[in-house]
């Protein structure tokens, strides 16, 4: 019961993880894209784009290869979250417009484009979705000889892993590299970035793209591993989490991991214990409840380390008087 | 000149719309001097600056390094061409380290692993390859300072049997290596600057700052460095060690090019001084040539008394009595301690400390509109005689009184007027509640509008052009007009002439002593010390919220002041540098 639990935790956590982990690479240069939760619905409807695509390819539909399942709607997955950023980068960095209105927006047209292709592809596909399903989902094989530790730590798909690697990697890049030196410069301030030679434009839309295709690998995950194929339009709603994530783990990619962790099982809890209906929504909440103290806490706390990017939600543009 | 030239500006013009910014500016800076670019707030000195620094591309002209034409597009060429500046407002990011600033887009340092493993095997003096982490990167540490493990990489491939001197592999480290800091530490040691490189810059003073943005610009490799107004900011002693940085820098064959508008410092510090005047260069001339009231008429463009008449106090009674007034901000910040002080009618009391010492909250805090955690602020009112608390009043009861805060803080607009209003109805801000009829009354605020334009000569349209199309100067002579016009007792005007040319900076200090001889009580708070003591008749001190002195305006020192500014030492301390 308890291992089972903490099984779908765990894979619960990882919609959370790319999510947070891609809003956390975006806001480092300053963009506060409130996009992300379009960009994951984009990156789960690229997904299918893509099982879609390489399902017609194939001579038999049964027959697949590991590689053409997984690459295909990874790669088509990611295209299309690109997309979504790029849309947002050009309209914040290159056209300077706001980027609340635009995240916003963002968010919308990607609830919509899912919606659009779930209609489309959702029924005739569903039989090829579950099979590719499959090769997601495959674990270690030894998992099982491993018992409880097996479960919990080698029973998951190979974007759970990922997922773990890519916070680990984002982090120390962040932290440790010039390149996340200049990253930090240019959203803590722009101006100072720009005079010191760094391409503020560059590096912003570099953070954006990369961070949205990270991003849009959680909506992926939540369809193809999670639903077990099946496409779930509830995306976005994760998504909001993921950018309250952001602000719980105030803006550290390796201490996303474990918020994502607590996130999903703060949202899972009321399906494991019997309640009722009510309480189910009330604990619900309590993800919410708990990035609104850590706003207050870090706020009452005021480190100076512990504040989001000071231009976050800023467009920068050199000879402003 | 037998120096050659660094640096040339060629008909240099810059327009932001239909305003002239620059127009047609020639300008020669020489190698290994000091030059100074004089002229009034507003004049185009920075925006000049900034087209040689790649903030701004010039609209027209061209500029030449070393006699060779080139093009600054941003901020990475003007580096390229070695041109460094020092902004007034720093750009440094707060939450990292004066090293991590200072290195900021620097690339990492070069590696090529054929040639490193070539150095290596020499250093190492063994052909035969010896398992020991300690033996295998010590001598590739000493060398380029990588890390442990490169160290470790190299002996894997060695022993995978991939023929290492024969990669061609070259690339830059992206590592952020502990030892970073090491080539900002020989530029700091060089000019002497004492400064602790892994300090936070939130945990930094202004000066400090300064010297973080100096060392930044030379590490760059600049050997044209401009800084902007880089003495507003410091007390005398750290302008004092500034100047001392700047002639050290000149010494090594580097030009520097100081803007500025404080004619002491220009007469003190540089060879040669460029002067303009609305965005068009007058004059350069050097220094040794010149006097202050010469550069001053080609700055105004016409002879200008610049004398304040400091009349002596008379009548004086006391009008604002504050006694151990305390404060702390929302952040928990203690900014006011302790402070006790009286301002007398008929005089001008001034108050001096390094910007954001607590004057603000102070003023503030007597105006009602922050409420003090102890402490009382007591006014007697010279209509009834009576000795009022203003501390349990709320702002208007205070305005009623008589007591009036003409503040101007660094945004112009923010506190005073509305930007979107017009003259008038900025007018009416503080007359609207007087109305009996249910319609504004706009008669009489016109009338005081006209005024106000005619007596300080503000250059608008009309009275019916909104205030944010004025420029800075003409802004504040509203906002100082307004105020005065209400007939107070107590005038408070915190840097009332920031941003403003030099008339009309005079026009505002003969405005201020016009109400002193008017039986005001008037409070000023200055940046400028040369003219705190010229104006004020009784100066107080404070440094971070604390009094530090309440010295007499006509017989204090500029230096005596700077010391209790910093509370680096109490008064005989700064008498005995005087004396030596």
């Amino acid at each position: 019961m308890i291992v089972s639990f903490l099984q779908s935790v765990i894979r619960f956590s990882t919609v959370f993880l790319y999510g947070a982990v891609g809003e956390t690479i975006t806001e480092k240069s300053g963009n506060l894209n409130l996009g992300i939760p379009g960009i994951m619905c984009m990156g789960g409807a690229g997904g299918v784009i893509g099982g879609v695509m390489y399902i017609n390819s194939l001579p038999d539909p049964e027959v697949m290869t590991w590689a053409g399942a997984i690459l295909v709607p990874v790669f088509m997955s990611m295209f299309f979250a690109l997309l979504g950023g790029l849309i947002y980068s050009f309209l914040t960095v290159t056209l300077r417009c706001n980027q609340n209105v635009t995240g916003l927006a963002l968010t919308t047209f990607g609830i919509g484009f899912l919606a659009f292709v779930g209609s489309k592809f959702g029924t005739t596909y569903s039989r090829g979705m579950s099979l590719i399903s499959r090769y997601f989902r495959q674990s270690f094989s030894f998992a099982a000889d491993l018992e409880a530790f097996g479960q919990l730590f080698f029973s998951y798909g190979i974007l759970v892993y990922s997922a773990i690697i890519i916070a680990i990697i984002t982090a120390v890049i962040i932290k440790k590299t010039r390149t996340g030196l200049n990253l930090r410069a240019v959203g803590e301030n722009p101006a100072t970035a720009d005079a010191a030679g760094i391409s503020v434009t560059k590096y912003k839309y570099g953070a954006t793209l990369i961070g949205s295709m990270i991003a849009g690998l959680g909506g992926l995950f939540y369809i193809i591993d999670k639903s077990a194929g099946n496409i779930e339009y509830t995306i976005d709603t994760y998504g909001w989490m993921a950018v309250a994530l952001v602000i719980f783990t105030i803006w550290r990619t390796n201490w996303a991991i474990l918020g994502s962790l607590i996130f999903a099982m703060l949202y899972l809890l009321p399906t494991f214990v019997a309640v009722s209906f009510a309480q189910m929504e009330l604990i619900k909440m309590v993800p919410y409840l708990v990035t609104i103290i850590v706003l207050i806490i870090t706020s009452i706390r005021n480190g100076k380390e512990k504040q989001p990017p000071a231009s976050l939600g800023t467009t920068y543009f050199r000879e402003e008087r | 000149m037998a120096k050659p030239i660094a640096v040339q500006l060629k008909g240099i013009s810059k327009f932001f719309g239909d305003v002239v910014a620059n127009k047609e500016v020639n300008l020669t800076v020489y190698r290994g001097e000091i030059l100074s670019v004089l002229g009034e707030n507003g004049c185009g000195k920075t925006t000049l600056m900034n087209m040689l620094a790649g903030i701004y591309y010039p609209d027209a002209g061209q500029i030449y390094v070393d006699g060779e034409p080139v093009v600054i597009r941003s901020p990475r060429d003007a580096y390229k061409h070695r041109i460094g500046m020092v902004h007034q407002h720093f750009k440094l990011v707060d939450v990292f380290s004066a090293t991590d600033n200072i290195i900021l887009g620097e690339k990492g340092p070069e590696y090529s692993i054929s040639e490193r493993w070539k150095e290596y095997k020499k250093q190492a003096k063994r052909p035969q390859f010896v398992i020991d982490a300690e033996d295998t990167s010590a001598p590739v540490k000493a060398i380029d300072g990588t890390s442990t493990l490169k160290g470790r990489a190299k002996l894997f491939f060695k022993l995978a049997g991939v023929p290492f001197e024969k990669l061609k592999i070259k690339g830059r480290f992206n590592w952020l290596s502990s030892d970073r800091g090491a080539g900002v530490k020989d530029i700091a040691s060089r000019y002497g600057f004492e400064i602790d490189l892994n300090k936070k810059i939130y945990d930094m003073s202004v000066s400090e700052k300064q010297t973080v943005e100096i060392i930044k610009v030379l590490y760059r490799g600049a050997d044209i460095l401009i800084l902007d107004e880089p003495t507003a900011v410091l007390t005398p002693q750290e302008t004092r060690n500034l100047f001392k940085v700047i002639k050290k820098m000149r010494a090594d064959g580097k030009s520097i090019i100081i803007i500025t508008h404080k004619l002491n410092e220009v007469m003190e510090v540089s060879d040669r001084v460029a002067v303009l005047r609305r965005g068009e260069h007058v004059a350069t001339v050097n220094t040794a040539e010149t006097t202050i009231s010469e550069l001053t008429e080609m700055m105004v463009g016409r002879k200008t008394d610049l004398n304040i008449h400091r009349a002596v106090p008379v009548n004086v009674q006391k009008r604002l009595e504050v006694k151990n007034l305390s404060l702390t901000n929302a952040e928990g910040v203690n900014v006011l301690k302790d402070i006790s002080f009286e301002a007398n009618s008929g005089e001008i009391l001034g108050i001096a400390g390094i910007a954001g010492s607590g004057q603000r909250e102070l003023l503030e805090t007597i105006a009602g509109l922050i409420r003090p955690d102890t402490g009382s602020i007591n006014y007697n009112n010279p209509k009834t005689g009576k000795n009022e608390n203003l501390v349990r009043k709320t702002p208007s009861q205070i305005r009623e009184l008589g007591v009036r805060l003409s503040f101007v803080p660094e945004d112009r607009l923010g506190m005073g007027l509305v930007g979107n209003m017009d003259i008038i109805d900025n007018m009416m801000l503080r007359s609207y509640k007087r109305g009996k009829m249910p319609f504004l009354d706009r008669k009489n605020p016109k009338k005081l509008a006209d005024t106000i334009i005619h007596d300080l000569e503000v250059v608008t349209p009309s009275s019916h052009t909104p205030v944010r199309r004025l420029s800075g100067g003409n802004i504040q002579k509203v906002l100082v007009g307004r105020e005065i016009a209400s007939a107070p007792t107590v005038l408070m005007a915190a840097y009332p002439v920031r941003g403003l040319d030099i008339n009309s900076s005079y026009t505002i200090y003969n405005l201020l002593n016009n109400q002193k001889e008017n039986g005001v009580a008037v409070i000023f708070v200055g940046e400028d010390l040369d003219v705190l003591l010229e104006l004020c008749d009784r100066i107080i001190v404070i440094c971070a919220g604390k009094v530090t002195g309440i010295v007499d305006g006509r017989s204090i020192t500029k230096e005596e002041i700077g010391l209790l500014m910093t509370d680096s030492a109490a008064t005989p301390a700064g008498k005995e540098e005087k004396h030596a």
